[in-house]
């Protein structure tokens, strides 16, 4: 789907470098937020028109967070591609962020429904919140995994609450039991997801062969690594830190590579069936929330099932 | 074996019974997550875990941790200092002293573990995830049983009471001034989850010049100006381990609208106001122990504990998050920091009438 043009101002030809940007910046991209809404609009049976905006809206949220902390890190590439900022300019890489979420809060506006305008606001707002303290725990090796958490909560599960709750928020639908439910499921979901491409830094699952180790080096402690660091003593944490390659991280567990990472594995199981309760959580509250449904929107608790499978393991659903 | 949760709202039949403990015994419902606390939309969602599969401690293990000995020392440093310091006193009853302070280590018990309870019913618990979490957030114990254990050590603080406020009336006027603060605070919602003011207030007068007068008058001796003046300075004290504990979760408790000092300054001031308030103790610390040793005797040690301060000072400015392990950090600092005034404290105070006692051993002398 291109969500790029929903209104005919939207990247207007006459700013320089703003389409090139854009066209860089989202080529390379999944759009697995706005399949996500797609996925829940259908069985919502909402219009083509409304669909396309929900969707260039999350997108466009999301890439504009995209934009902006590849300047903070000063990372040097996205989706195997120069980052905007390199490219380009520091300068235009923010304006091009801030460019998105205006035309998300214009386009919205259009459409005329003011609590998805409201609750768009809010989500975008948590975001940054999140990005802000994402930044304050860099280099913090001490954080813990329920305070990792608690970033993810506002920074990545905030885009998937909205992306489960805002195809009902435009057909005015605002049961507060359904929003709940869905409120819940969408930060189970973003949980589920950071910490899957947090195992990614670990060479675990890694089917999409992203840099291993890149968070460590970084400076940040993603949410394994704090989780193996709960069980490390200090001489080993301070190993852990130092790590550069995945050997270096066995050797934190014992001096014999094969033991190490023997017992490096144990840690990722144990973290493993930690994520298989909030996916048991989560299809509680998919349970309840099947109750609510009218019987024409049934189709979306299918579609909703196998979001676990795709998102932590990594794998395709079973049909 | 997937695992079993059921979600619950406040307007449920079942909810506070899942929420108490207090139903089938072939699973430990364990609240996971609270939603919309301290409102008419409240829910939690209860793991269910299998009696046999719960991990639980052993009955040492299981009362100290929901006791906190830790927090002892809030009862008995003041039980020291009012020995030592009314050991002289002529008419200075030992005996009543000791059981009173043994009535406020049970009464600190008692209230360790109410904490615990009100923390869980309030969803606190939920809103402020520890790494280690409480005995009942484990599901170790339930709330139900938890409050039972606690009122147990209420009647013990009564018993060992009784006694004391027979000999020594006077002692009923702390008993009555602390409950009237409780009631007072209930009546007016105050001493609440969500607004802590009044607590806190209610902290440095008990834990201060309440607590120190019902250990003078237990003991048949006068409360003089020189042990008011140190019982505000030790109130002072204890309520600043209070307010670092408060900063080390103002995010979450700002985020869920707790009313306190720390989440009314933010997250800036507040780092000042923590420098300052333990600049006014130490100040006032060094003050009293100058004034009643004098400069020579207490130097050393006002000389020790400034130089750890300003360490503890840079350490605070250099908090960098609301949300890192900094924050925790400063706690543990704050708890050594106070466990070494206490330390030296205990030594000033101890020390006239060691060395009175120490001397004639070492000159040979009557």
């Amino acid at each position: 789907m291109n969500y790029k043009i929903y209104a005919p101002e939207d990247f207007p030809a006459y700013l320089p470098k703003l389409n090139a940007l854009y066209d860089d910046l989202f080529s390379g991209g999944k759009g697995f937020r706005s399949k996500l809404v797609n996925l829940v609009s259908e069985p919502l049976a909402i219009g083509a028109n409304t669909q396309s905006l929900l969707a260039q809206t999350i997108e466009f949220i999301h890439n504009a967070s995209l934009l902006h902390d590849d300047l903070i890190d000063r990372s040097h590439l996205r989706r195997g591609k120069t980052t905007a900022w390199l490219k380009h300019t520091p300068e235009y890489a923010v304006l091009a962020g801030d460019y998105l979420l205006a035309r998300v809060m214009v386009n919205l506006s259009h459409f005329g429904n003011i609590h998805l305008v409201q609750y768009t606001a809010e989500i975008i707002s948590d975001l940054l919140e999140g990005e802000w303290l994402q930044d304050s725990v860099v280099k913090d090796y001490d954080v813990t995994l329920e305070q990792l958490d608690r970033i993810h909560t506002l920074k990545t599960a905030s885009l998937f609450k909205w992306c489960l709750r805002s195809p009902f928020i435009s057909q005015q639908n605002y049961n507060k039991d359904l929003h709940f439910l869905l409120s819940e499921m969408g930060a189970i979901l973003g949980q589920l997801f950071q910490r899957s491409d947090d195992l990614l830094d670990y060479d675990i699952r890694n089917d999409e062969g992203k840099a291993v180790l890149g968070d460590l080096k970084s400076g940040y402690l993603n949410s394994f690594g704090a989780f193996q660091c709960k069980s490390l003593t200090a001489s080993q944490k301070k190993l852990f830190i130092k790590s550069q390659t995945l050997n270096d991280v066995y050797k934190v567990y014992s001096h014999d590579l094969v033991q190490g990472k023997q017992l490096f594995l144990q840690q990722v199981q144990q973290f493993d069936d930690l994520n298989q309760k909030l996916i048991d959580l989560y299809d509680h509250h998919l349970e309840n929330f099947e109750q609510l449904l009218e019987p024409s929107q049934k189709k979306l608790s299918a579609n909703l099932k196998p979001l676990t499978e795709v998102l932590y393991w990594r794998r395709k659903p079973k049909k | 074996m997937a695992t079993r949760y059921i979600t619950l709202k406040k307007t449920d039949a079942a909810f506070h019974q899942y929420l108490s403990g207090s139903v089938d015994l072939s699973f430990r419902p364990i609240p996971v997550k609270s939603y919309n606390i301290g409102t008419a939309d409240e829910a939690i969602t209860f793991e269910l875990v299998p009696t046999q599969t719960q991990k639980s401690a052993t009955v040492p293990a299981l009362i100290f941790r929901l006791v906190k000995p830790k927090t002892f020392v809030l009862a008995l440093f003041p039980f020291f200092y009012v020995f030592f310091s009314a050991l002289g006193y002529k008419g200075f009853d030992f005996l009543y002293t000791f059981l009173a302070t043994l009535a406020a280590l049970a009464l600190l018990s008692a209230l360790n573990i109410r904490n615990d309870v009100v923390d869980h019913y309030s969803g606190f618990d939920r809103v402020n995830v520890e790494a280690k979490p409480k005995p009942i957030a484990r599901g170790w114990i339930s709330a139900e049983k938890a409050q039972k254990i606690s009122n147990l050590f209420l009647l013990a603080a009564l018993i060992l009471a009784l006694p004391v406020i027979w000999k020594y009336p006077m002692v009923l006027g702390i008993v009555a001034v602390s409950g009237f603060l409780f009631f007072i605070g209930r009546l007016l919602q105050k001493n609440s989850y969500k607004n802590q003011h009044f607590g806190e207030l209610s902290l440095f007068l008990l834990s201060g010049p309440a607590y120190f007068a019902g250990l003078y008058w237990a003991g048949g001796t006068p409360f003089i100006l020189k042990n008011v003046i140190f019982s505000f300075v030790w109130g002072l004290g204890v309520l600043f381990l209070i307010q670092v504990n408060n900063f080390s979760h103002i995010m979450t408790s700002s985020q869920n609208q707790i009313q306190n000092t720390m989440t009314k300054l933010g997250f800036d001031r507040a780092q000042t106001y923590l420098v300052f308030h333990w600049l006014v103790f130490v100040f006032s610390w060094s003050v009293f122990h100058i004034y009643q040793r004098d400069f020579a005797v207490s130097g050393a040690f006002i000389f020790i504990l400034a130089i750890l301060s300003v360490h503890f000072f840079y350490r605070i400015k250099r908090i960098r998050s609301p949300m890192g392990s900094g924050l925790f950090r400063i706690r543990k600092q704050a708890y050594r920091i106070f466990s070494v005034m206490v330390l030296f404290s205990s030594i000033l105070i101890a020390w006239p009438t060691l060395w009175y006692l120490i001397m004639p051993l070492l000159t040979g002398q009557p």
